[in-house]
């Protein structure tokens, strides 16, 4: 079953869809999410205001003519599949537990930020600090995985514990910047101070330009193709293989080389860059 | 009843429920895999005084491990978590951690989880790297020869060991024969292993002994040295007699794979019968009747 919430009326600004998630509406009467208030300042306009509902509640929820006025698209989701049609906001998908959240478009700050769980795949851009830490937060995204088949921006990864971040374009500056775990792979180039303050974790370059690391990560011997196979068979059979990410990391064997840093910081992460 | 003129005894092996682990050993090339599999499961043959059995199940195609590796699959059986868990550590610390170019990967589905790399991560002295890959978490331990990768844990089953068939010939070349055929069918079947010298003892056990130290001691009625004293259950044309003991993760397994040893080891001339190993009836939970197995249809 699928609810489609289709916009009808543009947003006059910011508005919040915190809680427009599958699991929430599921339980609910099509006239009650009709009068679900959303968050604009210190208004709380009707869901109806904006969205033409349509479909029947369940797992799957189509938001059609999104705008990218619109933050918060499914923040806390636990469970069900959403999809979005058209742009996003700052926060899609961030605190995500669970489910699939799929935006046919671009989405902009701070995307996937606190996510535990699930999958966001991102079929445009992503904007800055994807799956980063709020300026307060110890840690960012802790757990997951995010498929971006365009471009992210700045401080990717910022503070990542855990998860997985798939990007098949370029990423800005200071990606993976004081990383503490996971794993964040760029197919394209990657910006100025990558890895800087990393203290563990893994930034995986595919086939490009050499980074341009910050002095205090040192060249190893390369001792990972284990993990490295791992890895790799790990995406080959769970990523969509006409997917944008998957197309590049599919593409060859894989040689690489491997650094070790930010020696400034824990120096326990890692950048591997495969040539 | 006679298979192929070999006479088939109404009886039972008399078998055990155990704690069972499978381990997926993979290296550079398949002789790697296999040093490291032989050392993990050496000196298992027995619970009563190698803490576990163990073997070597299959070996496996690079196609079908983890990290696309030739591979071996060893199986491990205790009697208890406790000491399961134990042998675990030592054997992948000591026989795999420390063979080139391998890693362990956990191979079973389901089950109680038993820390691996979970306790041999510290031998990385703080350089271990912890990873997740689709919801299972492998440790990465710096060796010499570049990384020692190792899920943190394996999964512990419910297993049967101790199903036995015990070969009663004409003379030793006959009882070998018999063996060795029935232990190249019994390996052909998943989830078992045979953990004697070859998958073959010939110092056949029976629970007690004249000294009390010792829980078990040679079983005197089918030594053909002993032949002619009243206990031997052995005739004037008995001379040689040689068991194949059977472990597995299921009842199943464990009656498959006796009923295609029994059916391969009765093709093999001078084999008179085929008995097998029990205690009554009143110490093992699992009783596989010898012709009733053989009424089963074969293993494919």
């Amino acid at each position: 079953m699928s609810l489609r919430l289709t916009l009808h009326r543009p947003p006059p600004g910011r508005i919040s869809l915190a809680g427009i998630v599958p699991n929430r509406l599921a339980a609910l009467a099509m006239a009650d999410i009709e009068r679900l208030p959303l968050a604009w300042g210190k208004e709380t306009p009707a869901l109806g205001e904006f969205f033409r509902v349509a479909g029947a509640p369940g797992p799957h929820l189509v938001f059609e003519g999104m705008d990218a006025r619109f933050c918060d698209v499914a923040r806390g989701m636990a469970a069900g599949e959403c999809e979005i049609h058209g742009a996003a906001g700052d926060f899609v998908a961030a605190d995500l537990l669970g489910g699939r959240v799929v935006v046919r478009g671009s989405v902009g700050a701070f995307a996937a930020s606190g996510m535990r769980g699930g999958e966001l795949h991102v079929q445009g851009d992503a904007g800055e600090r994807l799956g980063a830490a709020l300026p307060w937060q110890a840690a960012g995204m802790r757990g997951g995985r995010v498929i971006v088949d365009g471009s992210v921006g700045a401080r990717c990864g910022d503070k990542m514990r855990r998860g997985e971040i798939l990007v098949a374009g370029d990423a800005g500056d200071f990606c993976a910047a004081r990383m503490v775990a996971g794993t964040l792979a760029v197919a394209g180039r990657v910006g100025a101070h990558a890895g800087y303050g990393m203290r563990r974790g893994t930034l995986l370059l595919l086939p490009g330009a050499a980074p341009a690391l910050v002095p205090t990560f040192v060249e190893t011997a390369f001792a990972a193709d284990v993990f490295l196979r791992l890895l790799r068979r790990h995406w080959l059979a769970t990523l969509d293989a006409g997917g944008a990410f998957a197309r590049r990391a599919g593409a060859a064997e894989w040689r690489a080389r491997r650094w070790l840093g930010d020696l400034a910081s824990d120096g326990r992460g890692e950048v591997i860059h495969i040539v | 009843m006679n298979l192929n003129g070999v006479f088939i005894e109404d009886t039972f092996a008399e078998a055990f429920g155990m704690k069972a682990a499978r381990v997926v050993v993979t290296a550079c090339d398949v002789v790697w895999a296999r040093h490291a599999g032989v050392a993990a499961t050496g000196f298992a043959t027995s619970v009563i005084a190698c803490g576990c059995e163990a073997g070597i199940e299959a070996e496996i195609d690079a196609a079908r491990t983890p990290d696309g590796r030739p591979g071996v699959a060893l199986l491990f059986f205790a009697v208890s978590t406790k000491e399961l868990t134990k042998q675990i550590e030592r054997r992948v610390g000591q026989c795999i951690l420390t063979c080139p170019s391998s890693a362990a990967y956990a191979g079973l589905a389901e089950g109680e989880p038993l820390p691996m790399g979970k306790a041999l991560r510290y031998f990385g002295d703080g350089f271990q790297i912890a990873k997740v890959i689709g919801g299972r978490r492998y440790w990465r331990v710096p060796v010499m020869d570049g990384e020692f990768l190792c899920e943190e844990t394996t999964p512990m089953v419910k297993a049967v060991g101790g199903g036995n068939l015990i070969f009663v010939a004409e003379n030793a070349a006959a009882a070998l024969a018999a063996s060795e055929r029935a232990v190249a069918a019994i390996r052909r079947v998943p989830g078992i292993i045979a953990p004697f010298p070859g998958g073959v003892v010939r110092s056949g056990s029976k629970v007690g002994s004249k000294y009390k130290a010792l829980p078990a001691s040679t079983n005197d009625a089918y030594c053909p040295g002993l032949r002619g004293r009243p206990a031997s259950m052995l005739t004037a044309e008995e001379n040689c007699v040689l068991e194949v003991v059977i472990d597995g993760l299921t009842a199943e397994a464990v009656a498959a794979a006796m009923a295609a040893g029994l059916r391969a080891a009765c093709e093999v001339a001078g084999l008179r019968r085929v008995t097998a190993g029990n205690y009554g009836g009143k110490l093992g939970q699992f009783h596989f009747k010898l012709r009733e197995i053989l009424e089963a249809p074969p293993c494919p």
